[in-house]
């Protein structure tokens, strides 16, 4: 389900533009609030705009963040969880602790902080989303280097010279991606999670840029005359961060021998 | 034990320095500078206003001294005065704190009364339908947007069945049906991906104890069955779920901000993003440190906790 769902989000962001029946900011005063329809397929909002429509162009908003955000995170986190567990010392413990500072803080409270000091717009929430997940890929990177580092061939290797960076490359790395996979994947449900919190809020990416949490927000102001106007957007949500969280865990268990063979026993 | 406890004590200061940092910083992210915010609509040009906030403020010293000036404040319990309405930021924060108190209680309380018995019940009927139930409800849980499980409660709860307020927020000594009527949904709301995390967590650690070589002696020795799992596997399996219970502070300060916004509570959650909307950054600051210092209290508390809870852990 959860690769079923990551391909229906990319093939819809690519094509929305063709398989979108209607342009999603096109207003029909005709059809103000209809309710689900041949016509309209999840009804129409309070502006005559067609749901389905920007259901299906706000999966490119959630999937830019998504990607774009984990992206971030994961580059920043690399580098500074690198720099941590390869390097130790004073640098470890002061990244550490910079990380437990930001844990400290919830990070919506965070991230719209962030986006507001910056301006509310889409990039700005890609910078405070992927700003506020960096530090678990820090964490992540440094667990996995500092386990590495104690194993006998990165010591033996140590011995014969190896350079730091060969080190880093060839001895270390390999070892941290399968992680850092299984991360990605379940944050940028996560960071999907988060800019439709942002955009609900009135933080996320500025009208008409269609979103599913703006569709939603917009959509509570008219939930007893159109309740379709709240629920698809909701549900779309749901369903992709359900999606993206099962692919997560499908490949903590194959990357993870000792899940997999758990899970088989 | 003592010593774990001075070294966790002493491993909290630079963390705590490092939030109120953070916190400072908040305003350092501000395009242009934090005058310009309090600048009214119409003077936004106006050269000799801006410097003159720019002063009160004191945004014209370096940013060591900015930092040292707020941070010796702070100290004293004296957050300054919301750009806003012009109160001390600590008297608001307080006013607000009565209704994030009351929702984050029943939060978890909804997060402990539908997830350890549902985690407990999955652990000893595994593989059944029951576990199953439960594993939809932790997937579910776990992917709900709270907003959106908020919005289809009012739908169905106030809209159509005409059950409950709502919004709004009465204060319980003012009336207790009240205030509960006005609570049970964003309870729910906020409490539900916090029970599908305590869920999960009881029925793993309950089957890893289930698994363990003193439950089978019970069980031989011809216990009752809930002899063995309420006297025996649970003060075990309880160990790891108390950690993540005391960890879910920060997902239930995030959580305030959205379903307070939803059913119009007045709490802390409702000021933060008020504060925020209105580039008050001294409430900002004073409200992301209170955060930030009941986050550091709490996993602080969970940490003492779990030693005492297992005198197994032997730290250093």
């Amino acid at each position: 389900m959860g690769i079923l769902v990551w391909v229906v989000l990319i093939l819809m962001a690519i094509t929305a533009d063709l398989i979108a029946p209607y342009d999603p900011t096109a207003l029909d005063y005709g059809a103000v609030l209809s309710p689900p329809s041949f016509a309209h397929l999840l009804g129409t909002d309070d502006l005559g705009r067609d749901v389905l429509s920007n259901l299906i162009h706000g999966s490119r908003v959630s999937l830019q963040v998504g990607l774009v955000s984990v992206g971030l995170a994961t580059v920043l986190g690399v580098l500074l969880g690198l720099l941590a567990g390869y390097w130790g010392g004073w640098a470890d413990d002061a990244l550490m602790r910079l990380v437990d500072a930001f844990f400290a803080f919830p990070t919506l409270v965070l991230a719209l902080a962030i986006t507001a000091a910056l301006g509310p717009s889409l990039s700005n929430v890609m910078i405070a989303v992927g700003i506020v997940n960096t530090p678990a890929f820090a964490r992540l990177v440094r667990g996995q280097v500092l386990s590495v580092r104690e194993r006998d061939y990165v010591i033996a290797a140590t011995v014969v010279g190896v350079s730091h960076g060969r080190m880093l490359r060839r001895h270390i790395w390999p070892n941290v991606t399968a992680p850092l996979i299984v991360q990605a994947s379940l944050n940028i449900a996560g960071a999907i999670l988060s800019e439709a919190s942002l955009s609900f809020l009135g933080m996320g990416a500025p009208p008409p840029t269609p979103s599913w949490g703006a569709m939603l927000k917009n959509g509570y102001g008219f939930l007893e005359q159109a309740p379709w106007t709240s629920f698809f957007p909701g549900a779309a949500i749901f369903i992709t961060v359900l999606g993206l969280n099962f692919l997560g865990d499908g490949l903590r268990m194959a990357l993870d021998p000792r899940l997999w063979q758990r899970g088989k026993a | 034990m003592t010593r774990y406890l001075v070294r966790r004590f002493l491993q909290v200061i630079p963390v705590l320095w490092l939030v109120t940092v953070i916190s400072f910083a908040i305003i350092l992210l501000v395009p242009g500078d934090a005058a310009i915010a309090l600048l009214p609509e119409d003077a936004l040009r106006d050269e000799e206003l801006y410097q003159y906030y720019r002063r009160e403020l004191g945004l014209d010293r370096p940013l060591p001294v900015q930092y040292l000036n707020w941070v010796g404040k702070v100290l004293q319990g004296n957050l300054g005065v919301s750009f806003r309405n012009k109160q001390p930021v600590l008297e608001g924060i307080a006013q607000r704190l009565g209704p994030t108190i009351e929702l984050s209680l029943l939060s978890m309380l909804v997060s402990m009364g539908v997830g350890l018995p549902m985690g407990i019940i999955s652990a000893i009927k595994p593989n059944s339908k029951l576990d199953a139930a439960g594993t939809v409800f932790v997937l579910a849980g776990v992917a709900t947007p709270n907003f959106w499980l908020g919005i289809m409660l009012i739908l169905v709860a106030s809209v159509w069945l005409r059950w409950l307020p709502a919004g709004g927020y009465v204060p319980f000594f003012d009336s207790p049906l009240a205030n509960l009527k006005l609570m049970i949904m964003p309870a729910i709301t906020l409490g539900t991906a916090l029970a599908a995390i305590t869920m999960r967590q009881t029925r793993s650690a309950l089957l890893e104890v289930l698994q363990q070589e003193y439950i089978t002696t019970a069980r031989a020795k011809g216990l009752a069955a809930l002899v063995v799992i309420i006297r025996h596997a649970l003060k075990n399996a309880f160990i790891p779920v108390v950690t993540i219970i005391g960890l879910q502070m920060g997902r239930l300060f995030g959580g305030t901000v959205i379903v307070e916004s939803v059913f119009g509570i007045p709490g802390i959650g409702r000021l933060a993003m008020d504060s925020i909307f209105g580039r008050d950054i001294p409430m900002v600051q004073g409200v992301m440190l209170l955060m930030g210092i009941a986050v550091l209290i709490s996993n602080l508390v969970t940490d003492i906790l779990y030693v005492y809870l297992d005198p197994r852990i032997r730290y250093g």
